[in-house]
């Protein structure tokens, strides 16, 4: 039998990192066909959070009959409604945080394809045609700074430091 | 050898002290020592990108430039802050940060009063062998002011943050020329806030003909990245956000 266009609803998972302030999504990791799902601050967890308030195996989450548990294994904690949990099963919608204070993710069940949020209406397509520097006016500006005595003495002290290789020396 | 990596904008708000802190932490995640000097003495910003509690800091950048203690008094650790779980005693990765006072008596009185540029420079020297750094960057006041003159004058690298619109354009164009006759070695553009739709290819091929110079990296306008700058660092809670990716084509630049 050939594979289903598109995996059943229970099977696919949606975890969103969530702006803590207002609750929108940034960044959504969706999986099809997983029974665990890691979570955590090394690179070969499934969902990498380099945030210094989550542990290197922060949480997994383990698909057992039709639900979802999370699991928190890290030093660092998890909390659902401001709570520590050591497990939990997950309710679709179901917020949880790394950490006292760190990223926020919300768990879900879900089958709609990714939408663009962005409207591509009203952007000034001439825009980058009109950047453009007036050479003349530049000049004039740049030959005004570079008379000052200052100028001058910053252009020797940057000679001479490039000809030393790198190091400043000491100024008296 | 330590490099010193300066960032400017000609102009506000482009995004130096937000792209300054972001490649600081890639660049000391990587297993190196930094330190980041805030020498926006007008108005100092980026302490509150490390979270840096302004009750923490008793002396700034500007205790030093008064005289009133040695450089390294105002410099402060923020490696657990920044980078997380590292041990102690650890040489590296380790990130410090030496902000500038927001006492705003004490703005005033250097703004006034100004101060000897020269011991500015020996600070950024002390930094680097009191601290055994391998890379300084250095944030500024936007504009060109002597700061900026001196900080392109001995750094390594200058990394210009612009925004994609013409009056950024042509400033830009402007520090860019100073900073060769500076003879500055390496020298990255930064576009910052670059709106959704707009031919981001177009872009970058008009800005490196216009400076001669690389484009590093183009970053978004990204609503959500003022709310995590009063809350941590963008790279550290986003750490596949594109975004994210871009900065550390920055910081790749830096450490090669
Ligand atoms: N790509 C971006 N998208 C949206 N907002 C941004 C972006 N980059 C920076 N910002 C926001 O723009 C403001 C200015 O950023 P930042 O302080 O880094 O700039 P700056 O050049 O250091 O400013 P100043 O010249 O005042 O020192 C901040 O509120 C920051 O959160
Ligand atoms: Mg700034």
């Amino acid at each position: 039998m050939a594979a289903p266009l598109f995996p059943s609803a229970a099977k696919c998972m949606v975890i969103h990192l969530l702006d803590s302030a207002q609750g929108n999504t940034l960044q959504a990791w969706r999986f099809s066909n997983h029974e665990i799902v890691t979570i955590g601050r090394d690179a070969n967890n499934d969902i990498v959070a380099a945030d210094p308030q989550v542990s290197r195996s922060h949480a997994r989450l383990v698909q057992q009959n039709d639900n979802w548990t999370l699991f928190s294994t890290g030093r660092h904690g998890t909390l659902i409604n401001d709570r520590l949990v050591t497990e939990a099963v997950l309710q679709p919608q179901t917020v949880f945080r790394l950490g006292a204070s760190g990223p926020m993710l919300r768990f879900d069940v879900d089958t709609r394809q990714p939408h663009r949020s962005e409207t591509l209406e009203n952007i000034d397509t001439d825009l980058i045609a009109s950047l453009a520097v007036d050479e003349q006016r530049k000049q004039r500006e740049v030959d005004q700074i570079a008379e000052n005595t200052l100028f001058r003495e910053l252009q020797e002290r940057s000679r001479q430091l490039r000809k030393s290789g790198g190091q400043t020396p000491e100024s008296s | 050898m330590a490099k010193i990596i300066s960032t400017h904008s000609f102009r506000g708000g482009t995004g130096k002290s937000n792209t300054t802190a972001n490649v600081a932490v890639l660049v000391a995640r990587a297993g190196h020592r930094v330190g980041v000097i805030d020498t926006d003495i007008q108005s100092p910003g980026i302490h509150v990108i490390f979270q840096l509690a302004e009750s923490r800091v008793e002396r700034a950048l500007n205790d030093y430039l008064w005289g009133k203690c040695s450089i390294d008094k105002a410099a402060y650790d923020v490696t657990e802050a920044s980078i997380g779980d590292v041990d102690p005693d650890a040489d590296r990765p380790r990130l410090f940060l030496i902000p500038s006072s927001i006492d705003v008596g004490e703005i005033g009185r250097i703004l006034k009063k100004g101060y000897d540029v020269g011991k500015l420079n020996d600070g950024f020297q002390r930094l680097v062998t009191d601290l055994r750094l391998d890379y300084l960057f250095i944030d500024t006041h936007p504009g060109v002011n002597e700061e900026t003159l001196l900080s392109i004058a001995i750094s390594d690298k200058l990394l210009l943050v612009m925004r994609p619109d013409s009056q950024d354009f042509q400033g830009t164009a402007v520090t860019a020329e100073l900073a060769r006759r500076l003879e500055i070695p390496e020298m990255y553009l930064v576009i910052n806030k670059v709106p959704p739709g707009m031919d981001t290819a177009q872009l970058r091929e008009r800005v490196e003909a216009t400076y001669q110079a690389e484009v590093v990296a183009i970053l978004p306008m990204n609503y959500e990245i003022a709310r995590v700058a009063s809350s941590g660092i963008f790279v550290n809670r986003y750490p596949e956000h594109p975004m994210t990716l871009a900065l550390k084509q920055v910081a790749d630049r830096v450490m090669s």
